[in-house]
């Protein structure tokens, strides 16, 4: 048979999708950056950003344009942007581990336990304190997750059910904890709840890159354990992967950078729900494309998210979590909905 | 080559495996025929290390499965079983192409080497046809005859199968026999649980006859399918002729 013949037997490979949803991203990030209360034209915005990398393209920036698009927006957008790819994938791995496509990271409960350990994380040491203590918090989850994951024969939505009470229930410790602290030491419940971007600053910006970022990188390794795992568990071992270690190893990650991202900017809801099943729609199910798409189209999904946060109630701010809240519900009721073989 | 050595398997009080003595050498294909509940399945998930004896050891090539890690046990032996998911997302040939996995550990395998495989795995159990068909929504015989495509990729020194052609159409069945046969030419050691008792008796080296947990013949087909022996073990009359076509012997169910 002909090399030509062999790639016959497999569907063509949708790398555009990828592409695509960077695109997108830069038109999120380009829109992020020059809308808002002040609207600054493009050739300002790339002025500004040009200035700062000793480049000179487009036109020179006044004083406040750069303030605006450097000192507020920039850190702005890349927290978003790194939290929406966190989640992003982090959505993505958990549909894997568990073999169930309603898993979402805080469906399961990790982003309330990272909200738990970044509210006390923020009591002990602010900014900083509440990233490390939201990556403790969503690593501590999703362990506890994992137990339940380990309760076989649990039927796929009995599976985020169980995930939907314990963050229920670890979401009113939130409540406790923020109701019962000092207003100036930590961000109010509704950060927590919902998400914000208002507060992200340079400076903040250091610990979650690391973490996050670092993490959301790590696990596009995963892809090929990921693809064997949908064989099932049983075939997946016999085809080489230590199943426990693997399990284990991913759950820690997706806990540290849904932790680390919702330290940073509060649980941002159905991320992780929504953008793996458009991404493996367009592009189909190989954890390659999936991986990647979800890390691109989760950052611009909540880039596009926090740009209608900001402007759709101006000057004031809704939570960005309002935004993909109210899109990312009726996907996940039409998920639910839908019947179980994918295409 | 794979051996076990007075292996037994426990699960509370029920002994599912009773001390069960097994050589098979490379070059030979032995069925393992027995009634519903024998101990049969048990008995090839123990010499694939998907289970770990709780008596006795599993030596794989020399060596004890108990010592295996999972991509070490990958490289020396492929394992069908009855129930994979049906819900995999992938096409076939995704699905048979990720049967190359442990391969990626031998430096001398390349895509092309993993392409050429693939695409023969698929011709011999007659699945080209479905290579960019999603599995989740082929037929029972056709998942099958793709999983086994993916055990054939595997491309493993040992392959054991439960129940390989049992969903499987005549002509299918005789072909996915066929292919058994051939691996034992190429020098695998072949180990198949099988209902067919014709097909054991047309193409297997040796029979292997399991009743309750335990080993009760092991021999060439036409000593051990005997009509005394299967009456006994499967407790219904049984008829055993010989071939209309030949070699061989023919077994029916008595009335």
């Amino acid at each position: 048979m002909t090399a030509d013949g062999r790639r016959g037997l497999f569907r063509p490979r949708r790398r555009g999708v990828v592409a695509a949803l960077g695109v997108l991203l830069g038109a999120a990030v380009a829109l992020n950056l020059g809308m808002g209360t002040v609207v600054i034209p493009p050739s300002e915005v790339l002025g500004a950003l040009s200035d700062r990398l000793g480049l000179s393209l487009g036109s020179p920036p006044s004083s406040l344009a750069d303030s605006v698009v450097w000192d507020i927006r920039m850190p702005r957008v890349l927290l978003g942007a790194l939290g929406g790819a966190a989640f992003g994938v982090a959505g993505a791995v958990l549909q894997g581990v568990f073999r169930n496509r309603l898993a979402d990271p805080h469906l399961l409960g990790i982003g309330p336990g990272a909200s738990l350990g970044g509210v006390i994380g923020a009591l002990a040491g602010g900014v900083e304190g509440a990233i490390a203590g939201g990556a403790a918090g969503g690593i501590l989850t999703a362990l506890v997750v994992r137990r339940l994951g380990a309760a076989r024969g649990a039927v796929a939505s009995n599976f985020v059910l169980m995930g939907v009470a314990l963050g229920v229930v670890l979401s009113a410790w939130v409540g406790f904890v923020v109701f019962l602290s000092d207003v100036a030491r930590v961000p109010p419940i509704e950060f927590w709840l919902l998400g914000n971007l208002a507060g992200s600053t340079w400076s903040s910006l250091g610990t979650t890159l690391a973490v996050a970022g670092l993490g959301t990188l790590g696990l596009m390794a995963a892809a090929r354990t990921l693809d064997l795992l949908a064989l099932g568990e049983a075939d997946a071992r016999r085809l080489g992967v230590d199943v426990d270690m693997a399990t284990l190893v991913l759950l820690l990650v997706v806990g540290a950078i849904t932790g680390a991202a919702v330290g940073g900017m509060g649980v941002v809801v159905f991320v992780g729900l929504v953008v793996p099943h458009v991404v493996r729609r367009l592009a189909g199910p190989a954890h390659r494309t999936v991986l990647a798409g979800s890390a691109v189209g989760g950052a611009a999904f909540v880039l596009f998210a926090d740009l209608a946060a900001r402007t759709i109630a101006a000057p004031t701010e809704v939570p960005v979590g309002l935004v993909t809240a109210a899109i990312g519900g009726p996907f996940f009721l039409w998920l639910l909905r839908r019947p179980e073989v994918t295409r | 080559m794979i051996e076990a050595r007075g292996v037994s398997y426990r699960v509370g009080d029920a002994v599912l495996v009773d001390g069960v003595d097994l050589v098979v050498a490379p070059g030979e294909l032995v069925a393992v025929v027995g009634p519903n509940g024998a101990g049969k399945s048990t008995l090839l998930r123990l010499l694939g290390g998907d289970l770990r004896p709780t008596a006795g050891s599993i030596l794989l090539g020399g060596e004890d499965t108990s010592d295996l890690a999972e991509i070490e046990l990958a490289e020396r032996r492929a394992l069908l079983d009855q129930g994979s998911p049906t819900d995999i997302p992938f096409t076939a040939a995704e699905v048979v192409a990720l049967g190359r996995h442990a391969h990626r550990r031998d430096p001398d395998n390349s895509a092309e080497r993993d392409a050429a495989v693939v695409a023969d795995a698929l011709a011999r159990t007659d699945v080209t046809h479905l290579a960019r068909r999603v599995y989740a929504t082929l037929s029972g015989g056709e998942r099958t005859r793709v999983s086994l495509s993916r055990i054939l990729a595997q491309d493993t020194p040992v392959v054991l199968l439960d129940e390989p052609t049992t969903a499987l159409d005549v002509a299918h069945e005789v072909r996915v026999m066929a292919e058994l046969a051939a691996l034992t030419v190429s020098g695998r050691t072949v180990v198949a649980v099988l209902h067919d008792l014709n097909a054991a008796a047309s193409t297997a080296d040796r029979v292997v006859v399991m009743s309750q947990a335990r080993i009760v013949a092991d021999g060439p087909p036409g000593e051990v399918l005997t009509a005394g022996l299967l009456q006994e073990v499967y407790r219904h009359p049984m008829v055993v002729i010989d071939h209309p076509l030949g070699d061989g012997v023919l077994i029916l169910p008595g009335r």
